[in-house]
């Protein structure tokens, strides 16, 4: 870990606000992550973490501030950053079949009108086997379990080879197998220079998981290295009078 | 060309060309939108007719696709402010627009060659006799044409956006976060829906185009797999309806669209009922399945704290384990011989005990996160029971 401010920033978001019709659900954001490191994100439940991830990706258009993807805007650097939304964003009776959506992380690259072909095809077959999937490809989606969704999703942000990883509360709902999976995974990616931001809302897993954490209610009450900003005290401000609740 | 030839003609082509948008209009959960613009492309469509006095103009299908086009989007401004909830404006809207044009055509405004009923129940009979001609022979049904333009224009951009549109259909934020910010395409699709409704309006009538642009697609979403299944499932049920359609009409001597919309409404119930995993019947199957297995679970769980604890037999004879789980006699009796069947449990001389594939089944709903509720019933449960006895 390693949180020396000199080091390269990975993501730089200044002074960020975000509305949806004049009600301000982020406000005066500043965050920074640097390369090389595992950032969770905490907070209550519609405190903004969504909508900052989106924030980032200029899926949702910020009423002010800016965001920085290593030093330059989301636009230019879209290759360098794999999404993994909330495995309830989307419609899982879709028809269509674990290969395929996995094959969708490579359209980005591909671009409009072009088909994927043998090279993205065998993208798609490792970033499956990297989550243990391969077994599954042919399955229609609906008849996954909750974990399978989200390794299908995650294999699908992998297929593109990405510096960042942007997941949203990749942890919820899923067997207990498929977190410790994922977690693996997050380790190998950092081990290999990648950056990864994680929402998150298991507040007992908090420390073993995340080097940085951001405390998250509309502004950010609090962040930097685990050890020294997750406190009972931080938690408190963050989460208001529910925080023993989370901490059983 | 006659008339009958020139109907299926019109039916068919007709048929196709709604159900290719009509898939996506079903997966983005937007059957609503389509009946709306159906309605508002109606006073259009009128107006339109008022203005320019003839049919053969093609400002005919532009002139009201656009106005569709413009309120689809005024409405979902409106929706955006969230000032209401849902579906309200479309379900205010739209009806209004689509009485004023009643209105317009009922008071035989300067004319207009349409009545209240031919635009409400369609009259694919008098587009069927509105022939094109080369020279001085009729090549047939004017309206033919038109849909098969519009049938090749939603066929193609299909294709040609085909990755796209899956795309931006399954996961819009996935497909703006790696370029495919998804409103240009999606104003280009509700520009061919709009093209489409108008056009099939004037062959067929409004309710059939609502019919034909929903009920196939959601059928084919039944039994598809695939988007490529869906799509051609699609095109064969729309396809189906009319030419059934069309038989039944023409031997009953009833109203061909009307009877055509009917059709794709009876596909729709089969496949609703029928569909092997989506269907009703299928979906209760599965659920008493999964009721005898949480049963055979509960069971398991039951005997596993007689077995292993201090034992006693009552609770694990077949007396006693309807007594201490409350099952209906016969339900208990049917858990148990499937128990025995799967080999979750066995017979022994003191009653019945769990297998270790019983405890194996067992320990499997007690794995998963997803069941803790469920797991909180088993442990509740037993608890109580414990309880009970002591
Ligand atoms: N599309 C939207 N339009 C209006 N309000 C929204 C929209 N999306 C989210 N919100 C609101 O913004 C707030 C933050 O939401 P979100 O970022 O999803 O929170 P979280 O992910 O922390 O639960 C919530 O109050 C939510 O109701
Ligand atoms: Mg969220």
């Amino acid at each position: 870990m390693n949180t020396n401010s000199t080091k390269e920033l990975a993501i730089q978001i200044s002074d960020l606000t975000v509305a949806y019709e004049e009600t301000a659900v982020l406000w005066d954001i500043d965050v920074s992550v640097p390369v090389g490191t595992i950032m969770g994100i905490i907070g209550p439940n519609g405190s903004g973490k969504t909508t900052l991830i989106k924030a980032i990706m200029g899926i949702v258009e910020p009423s002010a501030g800016s965001v920085r993807v290593f030093g330059r805007p989301f636009r230019e650097q879209r290759r360098r950053v794999g999404y993994v939304p909330q495995r309830t964003s989307v419609d899982w009776d879709f028809p269509t079949t674990v290969f395929d959506v996995v094959l969708m992380g490579t359209y980005g690259s591909l671009g409009w009108f072009r088909r994927p072909g043998p090279a993205e095809r065998d993208a798609a077959h490792m970033a499956l086997e990297r989550v243990g999937m391969q077994d599954y490809l042919k399955r229609q989606i609906s008849e996954l379990s909750g974990g399978q969704q989200q390794r299908c999703f995650l294999a699908r942000a992998l297929v593109q080879e990405a510096d960042i990883y942007l997941m949203d509360e990749p942890f919820q709902g899923v067997d207990a197998r498929t977190e410790h999976a994922i977690v693996e995974i997050l380790r190998e990616m950092r081990s290999r220079g990648k950056t990864v931001i994680v929402v998150h809302h298991d507040l007992q897993t908090v420390e073993r998981y995340f080097d940085l954490i951001t405390m998250l209610n509309v502004r950010v009450v609090a962040q930097g290295p685990v050890a020294e900003v997750f406190t009972e005290e931080n938690l408190r401000r963050t989460y208001g009078g529910r925080v023993e609740l989370g901490r059983v | 060309m006659s008339l009958i030839p020139s109907i299926i003609l019109i039916a068919v082509t007709t048929a196709a060309a709604c159900a290719v948008p009509g898939v996506f209009l079903v997966l983005r959960r937007m059957s609503m939108v389509a009946e709306g613009v159906s309605h508002a492309v109606f006073p259009g469509l009128v107006i339109a007719l008022v203005i320019l006095g003839a049919f053969r103009s093609p400002l005919l299908v532009v002139g009201p696709a656009v106005l569709g086009l413009f309120l689809v989007f005024a409405v979902q401004a409106m929706n955006r402010t969230r000032l209401f909830a849902g579906d309200a404006p479309l379900g205010v809207v739209f009806p209004a627009l689509f009485s004023i044009g009643v209105i317009i055509v009922s008071r035989r405004f300067s004319g207009v060659p349409l009545s209240e009923n031919t635009v409400l129940a369609g009259d694919i009979n008098y587009a069927a006799l509105t022939q094109l001609h080369l020279g001085a022979t009729a090549i047939g049904p004017r309206a033919f044409y038109v849909m098969l333009v519009i049938l090749v224009v939603n066929m193609a951009f299909t294709v040609l956006f085909f990755k796209e549109l899956k795309l931006t259909t399954f996961d819009p934020d996935h497909a703006s976060s790696v370029g495919f910010g998804s409103s240009r395409l999606y104003y280009l699709f509700m520009a061919t829906v709009s093209i489409t409704i108008v056009g099939a309006f004037e062959a067929v009538g409004a309710v059939l185009v609502v019919g034909l642009l929903v009920a196939p697609a959601a059928s084919a979403f039944l039994l598809s797999k695939r988007l490529e299944s869906m799509l051609l499932l699609s095109v064969l049920f729309a396809v189906l309806s009319a030419l059934i359609g069309f038989w039944i009409a023409y031997y009953l001597d009833a109203a061909t669209s009307g009877t055509m919309a009917m059709m794709t409404g009876v596909i729709f119930l089969l496949t609703l009922a029928f569909a092997p995993r989506r269907g009703l019947l299928s979906k209760l199957r599965i659920r008493a399945r999964r009721r005898i297995t949480f049963a055979e679970q509960l069971l398991v769980m039951h005997l596993i704290h007689h077995v292993d604890g201090e034992r006693v037999t009552p609770a694990c004879s077949r007396d006693g384990v309807r007594q201490h789980v409350r099952w209906e006699p016969k339900f208990a009796e049917k858990v148990i011989r499937q128990g025995l069947e799967h080999g979750y449990i066995m017979e022994a001389d003191d009653g019945l005990i769990p297998t270790m594939s019983g405890r194996m089944l067992c320990s499997e709903a007690l794995l998963y996160k997803d069941d803790v509720c469920e797991c909180g019933i088993v442990r509740g449960g037993l608890e109580k029971h414990e309880y009970e006895q002591h």
